[in-house]
């Protein structure tokens, strides 16, 4: 494969064409040359005492994401009506007070400050937004070069991403910021890979997955540190012996401990010993991550019962202790599926938002009574949106989507989504 | 589609019954019989080492498998059969096992 030549001039212009939220992760190339630069400059890393993290949630499945963002003027929304038809809901703009809040999942609700409403099952991210601490990015999906519009697009001529329109690579291309090749290895994983040595305690990763092994935490060395999302200080590590044994204490230390010792043994064989090294590491790493977790603060914040307000709650848990982790920059990746909406948009999503919504709002929470709502950002991802024009209540794969970014960092980015506003114009005229 | 296959754990054709003689199982009568007996403990983890590692468990760990079983138990049933499946996890966990040469 070649390497793609751009000149300078090309390279900037695509820089400050990400800059608007264009282009998925915000040019990592730029963001990677400025990690790569304090990476080589001790003095700097010796400095950094401050917490950092970023949380990352998969939308899995191509979320339709202009339900959740509609233009509030008449005309416009008339517009959208008219382009959506069965996919638009009734738009309200002042819902009833006092009325069935269920019957609000079928009304759009105001966001302060913008010509736009959400969706009125995300009651929670109407909070945040109106009080500046989420934003959402428009028209952002993967890219190699602006197209400008629909007539450009069809006549041919641009790079477009490898496989546009297919789950797998768009997944891909939104967790390794390459929209021109199939690499394997993502953006949380290549900044792993240059600020790992500034971390202590290499047992466990700075990258840690709550839905297994992925792309985004992937690097040349660095790898993802997978746990479950009902793990606790009593409930990790290999499957324990029952506790009918009246000694399971200790019959267990001695099955663990005989397992390691078997693996510590000498190993001629390369991939022999790779294993028996690996997985010896993983046993220590229970060992530190059980640590950390008996020091967990007690968090007050209620959690639902969901997946996905479990994942982040426990998230919430391993930043508590970051400290004991050896980690002052973290990642963190989870999966939220079921988004490909073949059929039944709006009542699968009236269903779905609000879980999104209201563990977006208990995270916050969470954030806001461990002082971590500064140091820590958190971005929706999503495969791409979907047909704006609907076929018999369902909408198809599709390319530029809305997506969210709450935290501290988040309130210089409503700024730059006004900016990008104008872009669903240009989805709308993409459609037409 | 294969009727009645054993790998179908999803119950997408969950109208279909798996007859008893093909439903898929370990047996682990042999292996039972032998986790009693102290003495008859190496004799158990080479069996397991001839039937998973192709015999290539290495001394040490043979060894070390063995005299670990002894720690466990094995006064009445529910004992044997914990004391057989730590011998297979055992063997089980063992590099010669997982990688496959």
């Amino acid at each position: 494969m070649s390497k793609r030549k751009i000149s300078r001039r090309h390279f900037l212009g695509e820089a400050s064409c990400a800059a608007i939220g264009s282009s998925t992760f915000l040019s990592t190339a730029l963001n990677l040359a400025m990690i790569n630069t304090v990476a080589a400059r001790p003095h700097i890393i010796e400095n950094i005492d401050d917490y950092k993290a970023i949380v990352c949630i998969l939308l899995a499945g191509g979320a339709d994401s202009h339900n959740i963002l509609i233009p509030r003027h008449r005309d416009r929304y008339q517009e959208c009506l008219d382009t959506r038809t069965s996919l638009a809901l009734n738009h309200r703009p002042d819902p009833i007070p006092g009325s069935d809040p269920d019957l609000l999942y079928d009304y759009y609700i105001p966001l302060n400050g913008v010509d736009y409403d959400i969706n009125g099952g995300m009651t929670g991210v109407q909070q945040l937004f109106n009080s500046n601490k989420i934003s959402f990015i428009s028209n952002i999906s993967t890219l190699i070069e602006p197209i400008a519009d629909k007539v450009a697009y069809q006549a041919g001529g641009y790079k477009l991403p490898l496989g546009l329109y297919s789950h797998s690579d768009q997944i891909m291309q939104w967790q390794n910021s390459l929209a021109q090749d199939r690499s394997a290895v993502g953006v949380g994983g290549k900044i792993a890979d240059l600020l790992n040595d500034t971390q202590s305690i290499p047992e466990i990763s700075m990258n840690i997955s709550l839905d297994g092994k992925n792309r985004f935490q992937s690097g040349n060395q660095a790898l993802e540190y997978a746990i479950k999302n009902n793990v606790t200080q009593n409930n990790i590590g290999v499957e324990g012996l029952p506790s009918w044994y009246s000694n399971s204490g200790f019959l267990n230390q001695t099955k663990d401990q005989v397992a390691q010792n078997i693996l510590e043994a000498e190993y001629g064989n390369l991939f022999q010993k790779t294993y028996g090294t690996l997985t010896n590491n993983s046993y220590e790493a229970i060992e530190i991550m059980q640590a950390a977790l008996g020091k967990v603060p007690p968090i007050n914040t209620p959690f639902s019962g969901t997946s996905l307000s479990q994942v982040l709650f426990l998230m919430a848990k391993m930043m508590s202790v970051q400290a004991d982790l050896g980690k002052n920059r973290q990642m963190f990746f989870t999966t939220f599926r079921g988004w490909d909406h073949h059929d039944n948009v709006i009542g699968s999503q009236s269903g779905m938002l609000p879980v999104l919504s209201n563990a977006l709002v208990e995270f916050y929470a969470a954030l806001v009574e461990l002082g971590l709502e500064e140091k820590v950002t958190v971005i929706t991802v999503s495969d791409f949106a979907r047909t704006l024009t609907s076929d018999d209540n369902s909408s198809d794969h599709a390319w530029g989507s809305n997506q969210m970014i709450m935290g501290g960092a988040a309130k210089r980015w409503t700024d730059i989504w006004k900016l990008s506003c104008n872009s669903i114009e240009q989805q709308l005229q993409f459609v037409r | 589609m294969i009727r009645n296959d054993p790998t179908d754990e999803k119950g997408l054709y969950s109208n279909e019954s798996i007859p008893d003689n093909e439903k898929a199982f370990y047996d682990l009568s042999i292996t039972l019989s032998l986790a009693d007996d102290n003495d008859e403990l190496h004799i158990l983890v080479d069996r397991l080492d001839m039937l998973s590692a192709h015999g290539l468990l290495s001394d040490a760990s043979h060894n070390l498998i063995v005299e670990t079983l002894k720690e466990f138990p094995a006064d009445d049933a529910d004992d044997i059969d914990e004391r057989a499946r730590i011998a297979i996890y055992l063997v089980l966990s063992s590099p010669e096992y997982l990688i496959n040469r």
